[in-house]
This record gives C-alpha cells, structure tokens and sequence, in this order.
C-alpha cells in the first residue's frame, strides 16, 4: 500500500493548480469583458458625445437627434430590413426544396450536391460578387453583352447595381447555401414513417411535403430564418461594393462611411450603430427561446432512410439543382478567373484580349505580398487564439460552477448580435482613446482580436455542446483516479476535444482569412489583409486586378477547408 | 465497531428550499460490502458523491481511516484525487482517446511508479477481470460489458483503501448483468475489498451486501444485513422496496403473550401471529394491517382446515416457466401468490392457503 499512496510532491502539485482553475478563471472573465463587452459599451456611451474631436468627451444628445431626424441616417436601417425580407423570401423556399431534394429524395449525386452547397459556403462572398459584377455590370457585364447581340436590344436587361442586383448578390453569395447547409440535415432526420403515413392515408408526393413535412420542421425552420436575418443584418461588403454607385446605403455602410470620412463622426456612426443594435436584439431573443426548445421537435431516435422515389422528375430535379449549385459556385469563379487574364474585362474584341500582365504585377508588388503574409499571420494567429480562449470559455460555462460564469456565458453571445463592423468601431475607441493601448494600434494583435471575437459565439457554441456530450464522468473518473484539476483538464478533456477544438481553429481561420467587416476600420495601410486589398481594387473598379487577389483568399480560405476534410474533419455537414 | 474505515455523519445537503439529504450517518469496516438502496432521487448517489469528494454537502462530516476528509463545519474538504479511493460510474466513463492499458495505467502513471511495475499491473488488473487479450484495442471498440470491465480494473489498479461503485449494472442488459453481479462479488471476496455500493435494483442489494441502507427522501430508513431488512422491515417504504407484499386489513383479536391474533375485515377467519419481541403493546380490537411475502404463502388444493389456513379461490394465474403468479379471492379481498407450475390448470378452482405464522408481521392501519 505505501508505495501506491500519493507523493507529498504531488499532493501540493496537485492543490497548487486546483487554485490556478480560479485564476484563470478570473483572467479568461476579464480579457473577454474587456475586448467584448467593453467596446459595444464604448459604441453605445459614444452616440452621447456631442463633441466633434476624439478624445473629448460632452455629453449631448446631437448625435441622436442627427440619427432620429435625418432619413439618410435612419432610413438606412429600414433598408436593411427591407433586404433582409425580400432576400429571405426569395431564399428559403428555394432552400426548403433543394435540401428536400438532398435530404428525402433518390436523385443522382445527392452527396456530390450537397458537397458544392458547402463549397459555396465557403467562398469569400466578396469574391462570388466580383464574379457576377463581371456577368451583370450594365455596360461590360457578359451576360448583359451576350443580350445586346440580339437584334433590336440596344441596353442589357441587368444591373448588378441596384436593389436587385444586390439581393442577387447575397443570394448568390451565402445566403442559399447556409440555409441549405442547416436545412439538409434536419430534413435528414424526421421519420420518414411520417411521410410514409400521409402517403398512405392518400397525399400525393406534393401534398405531403407541404402538409406533412415543413409543418413538421416548422420550429426548425423559423429558427434557421432567424439566424439568416440575425446573419444578414450583420452583412457589409456586398453593399459597399454595390450600394454607392447608386447612392444606396444600409445600415453597417452608412456607420463604416461616417467613420471613413473626414472629419470622423464618431457621435453619429455610435448613435446609428445603437439603433441598429436595438433591432436586432429581438431577434436574437427569439432565436434563442427558439433554439432552446428546437431539439425536442425533429429528432426521433429511431430514423428511416428510405428515400422518396421521384420516378421521371429524377432527373429534371437534378438538373434544377445542378444549374443552381453550379450558379452558385462555378459560374462566378470561372468569371473571376477568366477576368484575371483580361486586359480588360469584356473587351473581347479588341485586339489580343488576354495577358497574364495582372498576376505578374499583382504578384511583384510589395503591397499585396505584405497582405499575404499579413493574412496568414492574422488567420493563424486567429486560429490558435481562438481555440484556446474558446475552449477556456466553454469549459468555465458547461463545467464549473463559478457565479460569474453567466456573464461569461452572455458575453460569449454578444458577438453573435453585434455586427463585426460595429465591434471595429468599438475596438477603435478601446485602442485610440486609452493611451496605454494606443501603441497596439495599427498592429497584427488588434486584428487578431478583432476577428476572433467575431466568430466567438458559434465557435464557443460548438465546443460547448461538443463538452456537453462528453459527460462529467470522464473528467470525475480521473480526479478519483489521483490527477488534479490541470492534469485532467490536459490529459482528458482536451485529447477528448481534439478533432472540436481542430474543427473550431480551421473555421476561425477561413473566416477571419476572409474577413472584412470586423477589420475594415481598424486595419492599417501596413496591416492590410488581402480581403481587404481586394475591396480596395474594387472600389476603384480595377476589378482585373481585384480577380487576382480574390483568386489567392479563394484558394487560401477554401483550400485550407478541403484539406482539412481530406484529413477527415467534419468541417459544417454532419451525417 | 472496532475501526471503521468510512464514517458518515449527519450528512445534510441543501439546494435552496430542497433538501437532498437529511442526516445520513454510517460507517462501514474492512472488507464490507455495503449498499444504499433507494429509489432515484433519494439521495444515494449524493452521498455516494461526497464520500468520493465530488461534491460537498451543507452540513456532516466524513471520515476515511479515522480522518477527517471532509467536514462542513470545519470547511475541510480533500479533493478527490486525495482520497485515494476508486470509483466505477454508471457511464463506465472511460477515457475514449486511450488504449484498454492505458485506461488502466493512468492512475499508476500519476503515482509515479517505475514503468515495469505499471506494465506488470495493469496486465494483472487485466487478466482479473479477464481482459488480457484486450489490452491495445481502442476502449471505445468495447462492448458494454467489457467497458464495464476497464472501469473496474481501472478502479482496483492502484489497490485504493475502498471501492465506490454508482449503479454500476445499470447499462447492462438482463444476462449480463447477472454475470457481472456474480463477478464483483467473486473478485470482493478474492481480493478483500471494501465497498459501497449504490443501486436501486433490490435483487443486486440483497444478492451483493453484507449490509444495506434502504434511503428515501435524503434519510436512512434503515440499516442492517439483507435478511434483517427482508424479513424484518421496520417501515412500510422498506418493506416494499425490498419485494412483493401481500396486506390484509384487520382487527387484533385475542392477544396471549407471545401469541396473538387478527381477525379478517373481509370475513374469511382469522391469523394467528407472532408478536415482534420489544414492539409497542398490541391493544385488542384496534385496526391494523397484517403483512406477508407471498412465497411464504402456501397453496393446497385439498381443505384441510386448521389454523392460519383461508380458503378461496383462484381466478388469474399467470404462468411464468419455474412458478406461476396466481391472484387468489379471499372474501373481499384479492391476494397475489406464487403457485407451483402445475398450478396453471386450477384456474377457478377452490383452494386453501396457509399463511405461517411466523413470517406474518403487524402494521399500523
């Protein structure tokens, strides 16, 4: 018995780190207080400045009367709704049939289809946006050349710079693909039996999908349409692109052209970034009483799979699908890759149209290849800190019993309400006004941060419910078994979240790689992301020189997503 | 009570307005099995719990080897990986990104032995429980017997002072269950191990324990060896916790030292019984309940009158291979009775039973 009873040494080992769970505790609260909680105060107490410099504080209501009363202000907010509603009307049908078709029916290439809705999902929609400016700019767009060709059409019919092209865009970009995406598995999971039974009773093939089966996924439905609207309110780039050109502004890019004109209105930007907080805040609170009692609703235990047969449709339903996935994915990177040896984009019939000219310049300059490193320093630094600080956070929430810990937990949300933009402004005032962190700005680490906490809430969600799973057994097994709590939560907890906490580092460093939101305020011209330099070509319409670089964050964002499936990680479908 | 090697005492646990556990004191000495039985939420595997160091309690003390390990009063509380005990969970919980060994070895490994000994341990923790071909395969692969099996070895390995086991069976299907409850009694008595054992099936109880301790609502209702609690309940919950009943309303007739009688509300005759030696004075005429387990109730199909014998008749009879279950009418009263196989063709007949008077106890109305 003596040589098995526990070493003093590890005895005080052991206590010394049971004290370190409560340290780290109180860090991991306090770093996320301030780098999250603290910038979103700042926004909302800065739309009470009234005074006109930075650094400089006079309480004032000027800000909010400018807001309230001027319609270029608040009606951008209306135009974000209006957006919103009209691009998720046009969606979600869409969506609801695309992932029955995937989920329910016999279909050839069902998994090949889903497999390209991901890979839509994954390409940077500033890129998937060039490709249809390419397709659909009034004057050199192709497909609007290809109708001028006809006899009698003077004008292309399209303009990707306008209301509908923009809802185009977004549709184009991710708005079909991530309801697909959500959609897919949970038609997957309903018994088929009811299906099975309305077919029986007498319900044709139609009839059942419409009285049957959305009906049934009706909790699940409204939940994904609320995190799409939540999604959308947050969307910038499309618009900034787009919107301009016609004097057209939503919210996110009204706030990102106050901030970006000179002089600054801070007051202002802070008093319309509120306001449009203060709509999406609903949102979320349903979402959420949504999102809590969703899991009763449509998983059975016990699943049929037998698949709907849809006799001679089969193969029209596939090509429907087909032609949408393949507008979704193919047909604007095949644009951006054809426009990138243009000389000049649908100059076709000048003299030698093609050059390799644009990568050869774009690849010799000193400006985007700093952009390249700059984005792999941001995207990896963002990744490795991110799975540590999520890992800490949802382990402090599921696993302890801390008090605060509700508070870490609210502020682990914040980030899924507040858009990536408004939390640049927040960080902006965080970094400039405090003189101690003022040398941080204008440096890698304010990126880094930037974009880890905008991917904080789903990140820290999918290793929560991941923690959730593993059950509190392992971890007690292990302390009885005479390891404290550091030696468990290294040797156990972790190898057990491994391929999560893999999962979780290679998301964060797909969309931080492509990011634009979150840094467009706070990046320097020397920490320039390439995101970030391909909006800046094309805002000045150099969109040849554009399609390079989109080109380089595809490949980069997406290519690091297929390589980690193809080391079998499940990154977004889950059988 | 020469030197317990656990002592409980008056543990209590408060969430709020709940109490979960209300003055639960005991002890266990070297080599015991000792089992808390109970109904779900009943506070048995609380107790089970901060005896292990998982959790704490609002009041109480505990004391391993006559140390204290934890007390409310005096804020002492040794963490878990302290106490040096071993603990099999209802999960198994085993480590699903380690070998079957490495399961095994992880708590030589924090005790820092020599790499040979681990070897040689771990492969005889296995080859107790039978798992030395098991050794390299991925612990998940395992069926739920043989998981089972890991958090067992895993548990014994570093020959903790006692071993606590949390419903450990409860996973297992119907055979294997029986099988695993033949083995840890089996590998207890080989090795001398001390044990606490929480479950809420009675059969493991009984077949399992030197000593249980029925628990209802955060108390102990009662302690004692498994034949002391079946055939001497001392509340109604233990009685019928622990197995079937058979109750007959009744008044207290003659009462004669120590013999005494009741006589039948529903008219068939009276019983004679034994009074229990120390009980409260039985008055004659008063209500009460007369009890017994229906094996000690035995079926004739010939009228032979006598005394504790009522006559009836059968009018279900549920056939179930080695015995039937038979519902038998009493006067007003329907009794449930286990009947030998042939009993199966005396549906509707008329028969006797005979309730000994011995096994026959006294309850309040």
């Amino acid at each position: 018995m003596a040589e098995l009873a526990l070493t003093p040494q590890a005895g005080s080992r052991i206590s010394r780190l049971f004290e370190v769970r409560t340290i780290l505790f109180t860090i991991v609260l306090l770093v996320t207080v301030f780098l999250v909680l603290y910038p979103v105060l700042l926004v909302a107490l800065y739309s009470f400045n009234a005074g006109e410099m930075r650094g400089t504080f006079e309480f004032g209501l000027e800000p909010w009367r400018y807001a309230l009363s001027d319609p270029s202000m608040f009606g951008t907010i209306l135009n974000s709704l209006k957006l919103l509603v009209v691009i998720h009307g046009i969606a979600l049908p869409i969506a609801v049939l695309i992932s029955w078709a995937l989920a329910r029916t016999d279909i050839p290439c069902r998994h090949g289809l889903e497999f390209m809705f991901w890979i839509s999902f994954f390409l940077p929609s500033l890129s998937v946006t060039l490709g249809w400016i390419m397709c659909l700019d009034p004057e050199h767009g192709l497909i609007n050349r290809l109708i001028t060709l006809l006899p009698f059409v003077e004008d292309g019919p399209f303009n990707i710079y306008s209301f509908w092209g923009i809802v185009w865009a977004h549709i184009a970009a991710n708005s079909l693909a991530i309801k697909v995406m959500l959609l897919t598995p949970t038609f997957r999971n309903i018994d088929s039996s009811l299906e099975e039974a309305s077919r029986v009773a007498g319900a044709g093939r139609t009839m059942t999908l419409v009285r049957i089966v959305v009906p049934a996924m009706m909790p699940a439905l409204i939940a994904i349409v609320l995190m799409a609207m939540i999604r959308a309110m947050q969307s910038f780039e499309i618009e900034l692109v787009l919107g301009p050109p016609f004097g057209f502004y939503i919210y996110s890019t009204k706030v990102y052209s106050l901030i970006s004109q000179e002089p600054p209105q801070f007051g202002a930007a802070s008093a319309l970034a509120t306001l449009g907080l203060a709509v999406i805040l609903p949102l979320i609170f349903f979402q959420r009483r949504l999102g809590l009692r969703r899991q009763y609703t449509t998983l059975t235990g016990k699943l049929q799979t037998q698949p709907v047969r849809l006799g001679i449709w089969r193969i029209p339903v596939f090509l429907c699908v087909l032609f949408v996935v393949l507008l979704l994915t193919i047909v604007p990177l095949a644009l951006v890759a054809l426009a990138s040896f243009m000389k000049l984009f649908g100059f076709f019939n000048i003299p030698d149209p093609y050059t390799v000219n644009h990568w050869l310049l774009v690849l010799k300059d000193s400006v985007f290849l700093n952009a390249v490193w700059n984005t792999l320093m941001m995207a990896g630094g963002a990744g490795v800190f991110s799975v540590v600080l999520f890992s800490l956070v949802a382990y402090f929430t599921v696993r302890t019993t801390f008090k605060a810990r509700a508070l870490l937990d609210f502020i682990s949300w914040l980030p899924f309400a507040v858009p990536g933009l408004l939390f640049g402004v927040g960080l902006l005032y965080v970094f400039l006004e405090s003189p101690l962190l003022r040398p941080l700005y204008g440096s890698m680490a304010l990126l880094i941060v930037a974009t880890v906490v905008s991917s904080m809430t789903l990140g820290t969600q999918i290793i929560k419910s991941n923690m959730m799973q593993i059950g509190h057994e392992l971890e007690e097994a292990s302390r009885i078994s005479g390891a404290g709590w550091g030696h468990t939560f290294l040797h156990v907890v972790l190898p057990i979240m491994v391929p999560v906490l893999l999962l979780v580092g290679v998301m964060n460093f797909i969309s931080a790689a492509r990011d634009i939101a979150s840094v467009a305020l706070i990046a320097t011209a020397e920490t320039k992301t390439l995101a970030l330099v391909q909006l800046d070509f094309m805002v000045e319409g150099r969109y040849e020189t554009a399609a390079v670089v989109s080109l380089v964050v595809v490949l980069m964002s997406t290519g690091v997503a297929l390589l980690a499936r193809a080391f079998g990680l499940r990154v977004g479908i889950r059988n | 009570m020469s030197n317990p090697i656990i002592q409980v005492s008056a543990l209590t646990k408060r969430f709020g307005a709940v109490t979960a556990l209300d003055g639960v004191s005991f002890s266990i000495e070297k080599g015991e099995v000792f089992t808390l039985l109970g109904p779900s939420g009943c506070g048995k595997s609380t107790t089970l719990r901060i005896i292990a160091g998982l959790e704490d309690a609002s009041g109480g003390e505990v004391k391993l080897n006559s140390r204290v390990i934890f007390s409310a009063e005096k804020r002492v509380n040794l963490p878990p990986e302290k106490r040096n005990m071993g603990m099999v969970f209802q999960s198994y919980a085993i480590w699903p990104h380690m070998t079957v060994a490495e399961n095994v070895a992880y708590p030589l490994k924090l005790r820092r032995l020599p790499r040979a000994e681990i070897r040689a341990r771990v492969a005889e923790a296995l080859r107790q429980v039978g798992l030395e071909a098991q050794a390299d395969r991925d612990a998940p692969k395992l069926s739920g017997g043989q998981q089972q099996r890991v958090a067992l070895a895993r548990a014994l390995v570093y020959e903790p002072d006692i071993l606590l086991l949390d419903e450990p069976l409860s996973n297992l299907d119907v055979k294997l269950r029986e099988q695993m409850r033949l083995e840890i009694k089996m590998l207890q008595e080989r090795l001398g191990l001390t044990i606490i054992y929480v479950t809420h099936d009675q059969a493991e109880a009984l077949s399992l324990s030197d000593r249980i301790a029925v628990m209802s609502q955060g108390r102990i209702e009662q302690d004692g060896s498994p034949d002391e609690l079946y055939n001497q309940p001392r509340t109604e919950f233990v009685r019928d916790f622990l197995g079937k009943t058979v109750t007959l309303p009744g008044r207290i007739g003659a009462v004669n030292g120590s013999r005494a009688s009741v006589v039948l509300d529903n008219g068939a005759g009276q019983l004679a019984f034994t009074p229990v030696a120390g009980a409260p004075p039985l008055s004659s005429g008063s209500e009460v309940k007369i009890a017994i387990r229906p094996e000690r109730i035995t079926l004739s199909q010939v009228a032979e009158g006598g005394e504790n014998r009522l006559s009836g008749r059968i009018e279900t009879v549920l056939y179930q291979g080695d015995r039937t279950e038979c519902t038998v009418r009493v006067g007003d009263d329907i009794i449930t009775i286990y009947g030998p196989p042939e009993a199966r063709a005396m549906k509707n007949q008329d028969v006797e039973l005979f309730l000994a008077p011995e096994a026959l106890t006294i309850w309040p109305s």
